[in-house]
């Protein structure tokens, strides 16, 4: 018997390959021996450039991931996620100046406010066009901000939370008006929102304009092909000069940062964005021969408590005692060791040691003896308590689990197959008992005050927890204009969190970005989104 | 006095097997004249067809064959031949043709594939298109009809007796000097073997070719050839011109063998059931006659000397015999 | 005629239970095309009313027939996460990928593979095939994203010959096209050769016991010429039958190859449309990929004919 029927298993196969498919990204733990070299905010690295920048040459940057969409209006990107594909092409009303650690005006020519931060005023410059030719002006940042809080995505629901109206009052000058107080505003205006689409173009263009973008950035679409690369081309008529680079190229890396640092030596990209810290560490050893920017993220790694949500009413976590015993039993060094081989930076603060806003006041330490008396005061609770972990971190879950039941839980843990489920179950379904999860917030003001409200500063979040202090400073934290004093209003949320433990950070991730030495110029704004448009390669 | 064209001396072939070494022809010698046919018949296993494929060459090139001896063909040495011997003598002096004519042609193979491409093989300079004329004509030669259709056809168009004529056509291609059939109808229905066997007669006849026509039936070598060496166990027991032959066999074992002759209506390879006993294991040699065994007239000499063909005595009637049929039906009148 | 109907038949066939059952297992998948869109900073709303506005919501066997519909109409859709590329177009792309992948593969796996298993068939059990077997054994016994990984350690990291990650299509340039091709292709070609190696070997040592190669002998024929034109063909059978199965696999299935080098194939559109929920391009693909088994079983079964002539009457 010769012949072979080929077709119902291999579909069989297929289909089954189909269901059983979950897709995560996690790289594994490198196996690389624990150094001591600290890692810290900031850039590494940089050399200065002898001479002055030259024209000509392109950059190809490796990403794992890659922009979705050229439509502002729905996305929120970031560096990791289309963040600096969609900048080059749009540019951004403002940027956050991360040596000055404050925000400055980008494409437009100046942002102020009225004194107590409810009142901003956008002046955008004189001749700035679009690269179809349409002038990029108040009406076109208006019809941008318009489609943007009507998308029902992307920065739309910050957007109606925060902003009451924005009108023109000039064809050059745009007022927006705020529903509260912050100081930081022009954080938005850094972000997707600040990105400013042709008008023309949108409407002319329709559902495939996401694919074929018009904007007045450094750089203009040349060839994308999606999920595998994007070829930019320098704009000639940028408002601040033809970029230096001929031609700037994102391609799509899906195999992990090591392959990334591979495809870098082997010469294939010239720079990166790396999250593993093991590789961290290696790249930013001065011998490394590479410069870049690092950014320590706090509350990177988080294991989110459920206190209470409509899907879950009687969840353990409503309990403070349960609370105090899952705090008390984690031990992150521990974890790190196990987990990561020491390679990531363990902590229990809300804030990473690094931080701007690192306090004195207390964080969780581990203490078996105080959690099995937590649990022992928690009345009427069996012990039994369930944990959601994406299958890629099933080493960090198992050493949870374990210092859970040490002191006396009965877990019962559940690996989630991909991050959509976990998304799902914890931040749309808020159907959970115990979740590990990525926060990871810098120390940015603006993007830090979003996201601790979004997550826990306002009513009916994913925790189910809510805390009058923690939402008066968090709203204290934006009004203020003052470093001093946001500091003083950090430092009131992690004391207050220590108390009532909402939930337990246990790690703090580090991204970074990371080119060859002889790339020059490059800046680093909110999200780590990057701005070519002055970037330059010597010879 | 000028030489045979064929002059085999001490030929033996010897097979590594998994069971020891395995003697399928022992110390063979015989002479074919030019023009003659040689009748080869056993019993299968008695070493005749190896005895074909040694001469042509064939077993030296297995791995697990030793081949000792000399095969003389026209005066060359062709028992081990090398390559370039190989490819001057095989398939254009020195043709074959096999028992099955069904498994031995290619089956994904058009008919004229097979017989032009030895064509062409032995003559380079050879035109495609003059190739497929000649295939076409030698096709026409063994009596095919329709020769051009059957040209462009596939072995299992064609039925067994075609077939065959297309092994002989293949033989015939280069107009061999010698012809090895080794059991050419063995395969083939009764009524098609006699046309066969006659178109072979008939061709030899024609071009001059010799042949070495091994067959395990007498009634096939009967009529058809000029001299019989009859083989067992690895070795020939009695040659001798056919004609003396058929009138008078010196070796018990042929006697048994003419006696058994199977009809043609027998089925291919029926045994001699007329001969008690089966042929000796070829892994396992022992002393004297290798006929001894079932010999009906076995002495006591018998079982420890092995006899020659000279042994019998008479030279132009060879019996590898102490005790040739003539001889011992004399000792029988004797003693009586 | 007839028998051409009957596959046409075949085919519309298993397209349709391949799509329905594609379709009723869309619950158990993982990904949500509403998360793939919106990200992890919504409310939950807003999920819920783009899910609504996708139609995630509408029962299921609705959703099929609809969606069948527009297939007989010969639109597959528009792909449910942004950029929202044309289904047809973002299958027609990754398509060529895999089966240039595939192809290419299969070849330099047959380039190596034929001449190996003829030097092993020549020797049965001598010097050679046993280094052969060993050899392929060896070969055989790795997963691909492990040699994947040493090739790359050898080829791109230490000797720099090789891109580590990336595609270039036909139309960008051939040379590079190939130079981008050359280490998954090598990567797929090694899994396959050792497979195509023994099964060839094993169907040319039987075959060279065959009457007709000893015919062959007699006629005078050289060993290589035998080996080449009559020995392989009569033992290609079940190399035709591997060799359709693996291109039939490699189709939709290098996934792990895909992901390895960062190549734009089947696998990793199936793959990453499964983890976003993305049934229309899931659909498709799938589709596809049932089509190109049923017409590969097909090209096998005309192959045999074409080898073997004895089975190339009709209706046989």
């Amino acid at each position: 018997m010769r012949k072979i029927r080929l077709l119902p298993v291999g579909v069989a196969a297929t289909v089954a390959a189909l269901v059983m498919m979950g897709c995560s990204n996690t790289t594994a733990p490198a196996s690389v021996k624990a150094d001591p070299l600290k890692v810290e905010n900031g850039p590494f690295g940089m050399t200065a450039a002898s001479g002055d920048p030259v024209s000509g040459g392109s950059l190809t940057f490796g990403y794992g991931g890659g922009i979705a969409s050229f439509d502002p209006a729905s996305q929120q990107y970031s560096g990791t996620s289309g963040g600096d594909e969609a900048r080059a092409v749009y540019g951004t009303l403002t940027e956050y100046d991360t040596k000055a650690g404050k925000y400055v005006p980008s494409m437009a020519d100046s942002i102020s406010a009225n004194d107590d931060f409810t009142e901003w005023t956008v002046v955008l410059r004189d001749g700035v066009e679009f690269t179809d030719g349409t002038p990029y002006d108040a009406d076109a940042v208006l019809f941008n901000f318009d489609r943007m809080a009507k998308s029902g995505a992307g920065f739309s629901g910050l957007w109606a939370s925060v902003v009451k109206k924005a009108v023109a009052k000039d064809a050059k000058t745009v007022v927006i008006t705020l529903k509260q107080k912050w100081a930081d505003f022009p954080y938005l205006l850094s972000q997707a929102p600040g990105m400013i689409a042709s008008p023309k173009a949108v409407k002319d263009e329709g559902e495939s304009y996401q694919r074929e973008p018009v904007g007045a950035g450094p750089f203009m679409l040349d060839k994308w092909t999606p999920g595998q690369n994007l070829v930019l081309k320098a704009n000639p008529d940028y408002w601040d000069g033809k970029p230096y680079l001929d031609s700037l190229t994102f391609q799509t890396i899906t195999t992990g940062d090591q392959a990334l640092k591979d495809a870098f030596q082997a010469g294939g990209i010239q720079g990166s964005l790396i999250g593993t810290p093991a590789i961290v560490k290696d790249y930013i050893q001065p011998s490394s021969g590479y410069s870049g920017y690092v950014r320590m993220t706090n509350t990177g790694s988080m294991l989110l408590i459920n206190n209470g949500t409509p899907s879950r009413p009687d969840t353990p976590g409503k309990d403070i005692n349960v609370r105090e015993a899952i705090a008390s039993a984690i031990n992150t060094d521990v974890i790190n060791q196990r987990a990561f081989d020491g390679n990531a930076f363990p902590g229990t603060g809300i804030f990473s040691a690094e931080s701007q806003w690192a306090n004195d006041k207390p964080t969780f330490t581990y203490d078996a003896e105080a959690a099995k008396k937590h649990l022992a005061d928690a009345k009427g609770f069996d012990g039994k308590i369930e944990l959601l972990y994406p299958s890629a971190q099933a080493e960090a879950a198992l050493t949870i689990e374990a210092q859970l039941e040490a002191v006396g839980f009965k877990v019962d843990a559940k690996p989630v197959q991909s991050i959509t489920d976990l998304i799902n179950a914890v931040l749309i379904k808020r159907d959970y008992d115990l979740a590990m999860y990525g926060w990871p917030v810098p120390d940015e003001p603006g993007e830090l005050y979003t996201s601790y409200l979004e997550r826990f500063g306002r009513k009916d979040n994913q925790l189910g927890y809510y805390n009058e202090t923690i939402a008066k400073a968090l709203s204290d934290f934006a009004a203020a204009d003052d470093t001093a004093e946001k500091a003083a209003q950090m430092a009131t949320i992690q004391a207050e969190w220590a108390e009532t433990v909402p939930a337990v950070p246990y790690n703090t991730t580090a991204q970074m970005v990371v080119w060859n030495k002889n790339v020059h110029d490059i800046e680093v704004s909110s999200r780590l989104t990057l701005d070519f448009s002055k970037a330059w390669i010597s010879k | 006095m000028s030489r045979p064209l064929l002059h085999v001396r001490d030929l033996t072939t010897t097979f590594t097997t998994s069971r020891g070494e395995v003697v399928s022809v022992d110390r063979v010698s015989f002479d074919l004249e030019r023009g003659q046919t040689l009748g080869i018949v056993g019993e299968s296993g008695s070493g005749k067809s190896v005895l074909g494929r040694t001469v042509m060459g064939l077993t030296s090139a297995a791995p697990n064959a030793t081949v000792t001896g000399s095969v003389l063909f026209d005066g060359v040495d062709i028992a081990n031949p090398d390559k370039k011997t190989r490819a001057q003598y095989l398939g254009a002096r020195i043709a074959m043709i096999f028992q099955d004519p069904l498994s031995s042609l290619n089956p994904v193979k058009l008919i004229g594939v097979h017989i032009t491409e030895t064509l062409r093989r032995h003559d380079k300079s050879l035109s495609r298109q003059e190739a497929r004329r000649r295939a076409i004509e030698l096709l026409d030669t063994v009596r095919i009809p329709d020769p051009a259709r059957r040209f462009g056809q596939y072995p299992h168009e064609l039925s067994g007796g075609m077939r065959q004529r297309v092994g002989i056509a293949i033989a015939l291609a280069c107009r061999p000097q010698l012809l090895i059939a080794d059991e050419p109808t063995t395969a083939l229905d009764v009524t098609v073997q006699k046309h066969v066997l006659d178109l072979l007669g008939m061709l030899c006849e024609e071009q001059g070719m010799a042949m070495l026509l091994v067959s395990h039936d007498l009634g096939v070598v009967a009529g058809r050839s000029d001299k019989v060496a009859v083989m067992y166990a690895g070795r020939i027991q009695e040659e001798a011109v056919s004609s003396d032959f058929f009138r008078h066999q010196r070796h018990p074992y042929s006697q048994a063998l003419l006696d058994a002759k199977p009809h043609l209506e027998n089925p291919a390879r029926a045994e001699l059931v007329s001969i008690p006993g089966r042929p000796p294991d070829p892994a396992h040699r022992f002393p004297g006659c290798r006929f001894a065994p079932r010999c009906r007239f076995v002495q006591g000499r018998c079982r420890e000397e092995e006899p020659s063909l000279e042994s019998g005595g008479i030279p132009s009637h060879g019996a590898a015999c102490f005790y040739p049929l003539d001889a011992v039906r004399s000792t029988q009148e004797v003693s009586i | 005629m007839k028998a051409a109907a009957g596959k046409v038949a075949q085919l519309l066939v298993v397209m349709f239970l391949v799509s329905l059952g594609t379709f009723s297992l869309t619950s158990l998948m993982p990904g949500d095309p509403a998360v793939a869109i919106l990200g992890d900073n919504q409310s939950p709303e807003a999920y819920a009313e783009l899910r609504d506005k996708l139609g995630l919501n509408e029962p299921l066997v609705e959703r099929y027939f609809t969606w069948l519909g527009h297939v007989f109409q010969g639109d597959l859709g528009t792909s449910m996460v942004p950029p929202n590329e044309d289904v047809t177009s973002l299958i027609g792309s990754a398509f060529a990928v895999s089966i240039e992948l595939a192809v290419l593969a299969l070849v330099v796996a047959l380039v190596v593979s034929i001449p190996l298993a003829m030097i092993s068939a020549r020797r049965p059990d001598g010097l050679l095939d046993r280094a052969a077997s060993a050899t392929t054994f060896g070969i055989m016994s790795v997963p691909s994203f492990v040699s994947g990984l040493v090739l790359i350690a050898l080829l791109v990291n230490q000797l720099h010959l090789f891109p580590r990650v990336g595609w270039v299509g036909v139309t960008d340039g051939l040379g590079q096209n190939l130079y981008h091709a050359a280490l998954p292709v090598i990567t797929i070609a090694l899994l396959e050769i050792p497979t195509f190696t023994r099964v060839l070997r094993g169907d040319l040592v039987r075959t060279l016991q065959e009457d007709f190669v000893l015919s062959a002998r007699a006629k005078g024929m050289p060993a290589w010429r035998i080996m080449i034109f009559d020995a392989f063909r009569p033992s290609s059978y079940s190399l035709i039958t591997v060799l359709g199965l693996s291109l039939a696999q490699l189709i939709g299935s290098t996934v792990i190859v895909e992901t390895l080098f960062s190549l734009p194939g089947m696998g990793r559109l199936v793959v990453s449309s499964a983890s976003q929920g993305n049934i229309t391009v899931i659909q498709g693909a799938v589709l596809v990929i049932a089509a190109c088994y049923v017409l590969i079983n097909a090209g096998v079964d005309l192959m045999y004919s074409v080898i073997d002539p004895r089975i190339r009457r009709v209706g046989a």
